[in-house]
């Protein structure tokens, strides 16, 4: 005997979970804000092209292990010329560090690194390179988050008046709520387990969640404007219906948000790491789209769909009357 | 359809998939030498598509083979900071006396990554002054809201050692080294009128007693195209276009007065030739040199020139320039290759073992789709980013998923007794408005998105709004044809499609 989890009964739980996520992750957002991954540092070797690039690169790592630094060489690249783009035959080779990283051990890695460069009798004594530290912080450009998240909004509330049109003014609300629901709760996560993002992250992350709970509500949708027509169906309050229409969708949203997730972490574990930093978080905005669609949107739509089902029978017995009221009439 | 037909319809297509597969992803050489060594490569329509500043690689072929993707990075020092490496080059250069004095002038900053000039920076003392920390803030924001204007997709600014600002640009923006150099250009807006932009006489602003702010004479500059010819437009008010009609009011055609917008001491627009008076609510400009991206750079400074007009002088000096590999690694989108790999493997896999030979017709689908959508990316122009590389994951998955419900209605359908034609029909007439809805939501937001937002939001959305499109037409038009061509070679179409008849009860 197979006992059936009851979802659609537990609102009040699946409001409860959400609102704490997003509270939490609302707080954490104004004590912290998101971790952005722009706040880092760099040890820069400007270097012309008498030098050899592996030697450079020895004298550097060497000097960072021996300061107990965790290091990425992140870089490296040709100067070009500033009129014409064209090579000057001059080099740079950056390594990158963590942002909380001391001054102090990337100062006395640089200046290890800096006198043996200058000990060094291999190399021609014109030779030129220059070696620094740098602190960087990244910043953000506005206008294209606050267009992103205008677009993404119409984006969504234009696809939901379809949904309306299509489904049902009820499961166009219910999408509404998800998708809100959806975008909050991505980026309340996202707050909360501060993992290293990019700026443009927490916008795109927040349209990934939208479009993730626009395509697993259409399933739903979908598969409720089926079995509503059933006359099986008819018998049923509105929360059994939409639990049993639910469960029969079940396997097509878990299908679809399996794909996504197999997709994610196939391009997280195989891609470099700057990929990484955006395909494993990705999976963040994919958890509150399955979420919403398993438990908190048919929670919320029972409801929504109980009370227009009780005004269109009102609307019909209204009807039924007025016509009884014309035919006795006449 | 007969078996002949079939077969005849059925090799064709694969044959021009096979080969569009081929032109668009597969690298091959084509040229040796006498020892057999592989000379050229050709490469394939993928590399060739551009790539963002996060992602890069090596096209094939040649000894030096070319790097797509990556950006340019320059850094921009205020007046009086310089770089470490201009430092020690200076002092190089200097005799021993020479460098007491220079050294005195200058003042280490962040453990030696900066040097800041004690009189210009630190009013005398060691420490950047509150005016110069104004100026520079000023600066900051000017330059941020110039690099915002241009709307690059994947550009980059920080500031570095408190006093410096780095701004990468992807190598594929054809403005890069006009937007380094203009936008550095800091100071107000003059319009002066000579024969020469040093000579010229200033038009307006006014000075001393007449005084009046910049915005009384100008009140914007923007950009505009006629055909393939782009110009900069620069709007006057009443009182601007007065004073300018004044001043070119003695233009004859044997004149040599030219009318000149400057940036503080530097000139980015000329008129030159006036032959008559000028009196126009508007300037309009070409140049044989000017391109879109130029005439969006140059608007954008003169504009926030005017914006930003103030009392503050700090200049701002353009630095180094880098060519930068790809942010994200310079194997980055090889690797991102090998993901999508094996998550091609992984859905041919799962369709051959739910679906058994009608897979076959899913995969060429997927085929059709990513050669479409391949060649639209690389014929608009627009460039593999992270976010359209996430934009063709979302819409594969919608075609992957279409596809799937598709099979499994006529799969339900043929468990119910019914032919496999009368299934397929079936099926497809009770999924088609699913999938339909599915696709139509995708392509409102993904059009709306790509209509109102920026940069990465717009390219996601562009690649999605393409993929949507080409995803429906594979899902209800291409995979269903191919379902139909490939059915006359089943010997038993529930075994061609792994399908199942409904087992009966026997109440006996």
């Amino acid at each position: 005997m197979t006992k059936r989890f009851h979802s659609v009964k537990k609102l009040p739980i699946w409001i409860a979970i959400s609102a704490v996520v997003i509270i939490a992750g609302i707080i954490l957002y104004a004590l912290l804000g998101f971790n952005f991954a722009t706040s880092s540092a760099s040890v820069e070797v400007k270097f012309d092209a008498l030098y050899k690039q592996e030697t450079l690169q020895n004298f550097c790592e060497d000097a960072f292990k021996s300061a107990g630094l965790g290091y990425k060489l992140s870089s490296v690249s040709e100067e070009r010329d500033p009129n014409t783009l064209g090579s000057t035959r001059n080099y740079l080779l950056v390594y990158t560090f963590d942002g909380d990283v001391a001054e102090s051990s990337l100062a006395s890695a640089v200046s290890a690194i800096s006198s043996k460069i200058d000990s060094d009798t291999d190399f021609s004594t014109t030779a030129e390179a220059s070696v620094s530290f740098h602190l960087i912080s990244g910043e953000n450009f506005y206008e294209a988050t606050w267009r992103g998240a205008i677009a993404l909004g119409v984006g969504a509330i234009v696809a939901l008046v379809y949904i309306g049109f299509r489904f049902g003014i009820d499961s166009a609300l219910a999408g509404l709520v998800s998708c809100v629901h959806d975008s909050l709760f991505a980026l309340a996560l996202l707050a909360i387990v501060r993992i290293p993002v990019y700026p443009y992250t927490p916008l795109l992350f927040a349209g990934l969640a939208v479009a993730f709970s626009l395509i697993l509500w259409i399933v739903r949708s979908a598969k409720m404007r089926e079995d509503f027509k059933d006359p099986s169906f008819a018998p049923l309050s509105a929360e059994e219906a939409v639990e049993e229409s639910c469960a029969g969708s079940l396997t097509a949203v878990l299908f679809i948000a399996a794909a996504f997730a197999a997709m994610l972490i196939l391009f997280g574990a195989i891609a470099t790491e700057g990929l990484r930093l955006f395909m494993l978080p990705a999976l963040i905005p994919l958890a509150a789209s399955l979420y919403s669609s398993l438990l908190l949107a048919p929670a919320v739509y029972a409801p929504i769909k109980a009370k227009f089902d009780r005004i269109k029978t009102k609307q019909k017995r209204y009807v039924g009357k007025k016509k009884a009221d014309s035919a006795q009439a006449e | 359809m007969g078996k002949i037909k079939s077969a005849i319809c059925l090799t064709l297509i694969t044959i021009l998939i096979a080969v569009l597969c081929v032109v668009c992803f597969v690298p091959f050489p084509v040229g040796w030498d006498e020892e057999g060594k592989t000379l050229s490569f050709y490469n394939p329509i993928i590399n060739w598509t551009n790539k963002s500043s996060d992602l890069g690689g090596y096209q094939f072929g040649g000894s030096d083979p070319a790097y797509v993707g990556g950006s340019y990075t320059v850094v921009f020092y205020p007046e009086g900071v310089i770089s470490r490496k201009e430092y020690e080059d200076n002092t190089a250069d200097r005799t021993e006396s020479d460098n007491k004095d220079y050294e005195k002038q200058y003042v280490q900053y962040k453990g030696g990554a900066i040097y800041l000039n004690k009189d210009t920076v630190c009013d005398g003392g060691n420490e950047p002054s509150a005016k110069f920390k104004e100026a520079f803030a000023d600066r900051l924001a000017i330059l941020k809201e110039r690099f915002e204007r241009i709307h690059q997709q994947g550009m980059k600014l920080e500031v570095r050692d408190d006093y410096t600002v780095t701004v990468s640009l992807p190598a594929t923006s054809s403005s890069t080294a006009v937007a380094f150099l203009y936008f550095s250009y800091m100071g107000d807006v003059t319009v002066r009128y000579g024969s020469d932009s040093s000579s010229a006489t200033i038009v307006f602003p006014k000075t001393g007693s007449n005084a009046k702010p910049i915005t009384s004479y100008i009140k914007g500059a923007g950009t505009r195209s006629s055909g393939n010819t782009e110009y900069v437009s620069i709007a006057f008010t009443e009182e601007g276009q007065r004073l300018v009609a004044s001043a070119t009011s003695a233009a004859t055609s044997e004149s040599t007065g030219s009318l000149y917008v400057m940036v503080g001491e530097e000139q980015v627009v000329a008129l030159e030739g006036i032959e008559s008076e000028l009196n126009q609510p508007e300037l309009i400009v070409s140049s044989t040199s000017y391109t879109a991206d130029s005439a969006a750079v140059i608007a954008a400074v003169i504009d926030t020139a005017v914006k930003y007009s103030s009392d503050i002088e700090l200049k701002i000096n353009q630095g180094e320039i880098y060519r930068m590999p790809a942010s994200f690694g310079d194997n980055a989108l090889t690797f991102a290759y090998i993901a999508f790999g094996v998550c091609f493997a992984a859905m041919v896999a799962y369709f051959l073992i739910r679906y058994r030979r009608l897979g076959f017709s899913h995969i060429l689908t997927y085929l059709v789709y990513l050669i479409a959508l391949t060649l639209t990316v690389w014929a608009i122009p627009l460039e593999w980013s992270v976010g359209t590389i996430a934009a063709l994951a979302v819409s594969s998955i919608l075609l992957c998923v279409s596809d799937a419900i598709s099979y499994e209605y006529a799969r339900k359908e043929f468990a119910t007794g019914k032919t496999m034609e009368s299934s397929v029909k079936t099926g497809y007439k009770k999924c088609f408005l699913s999938i339909l809805d599915a696709h139509v939501v995708l392509l409102i937001v993904a059009l709306l998105t790509y209509l109102i937002a920026l940069t990465e939001l717009q390219a996601f959305a562009l690649v999605l709004l393409f993929g949507t499109a080409i995803s429906a037409l594979c899902s209800l038009a291409v995979n269903r044809f191919l379902w139909y061509i490939t059915m006359p070679f089943a010997k038993s179409p529930a075994q061609f499609c792994h399908f199942k008849r409904e087992e009966v009860e026997d109440d006996d």
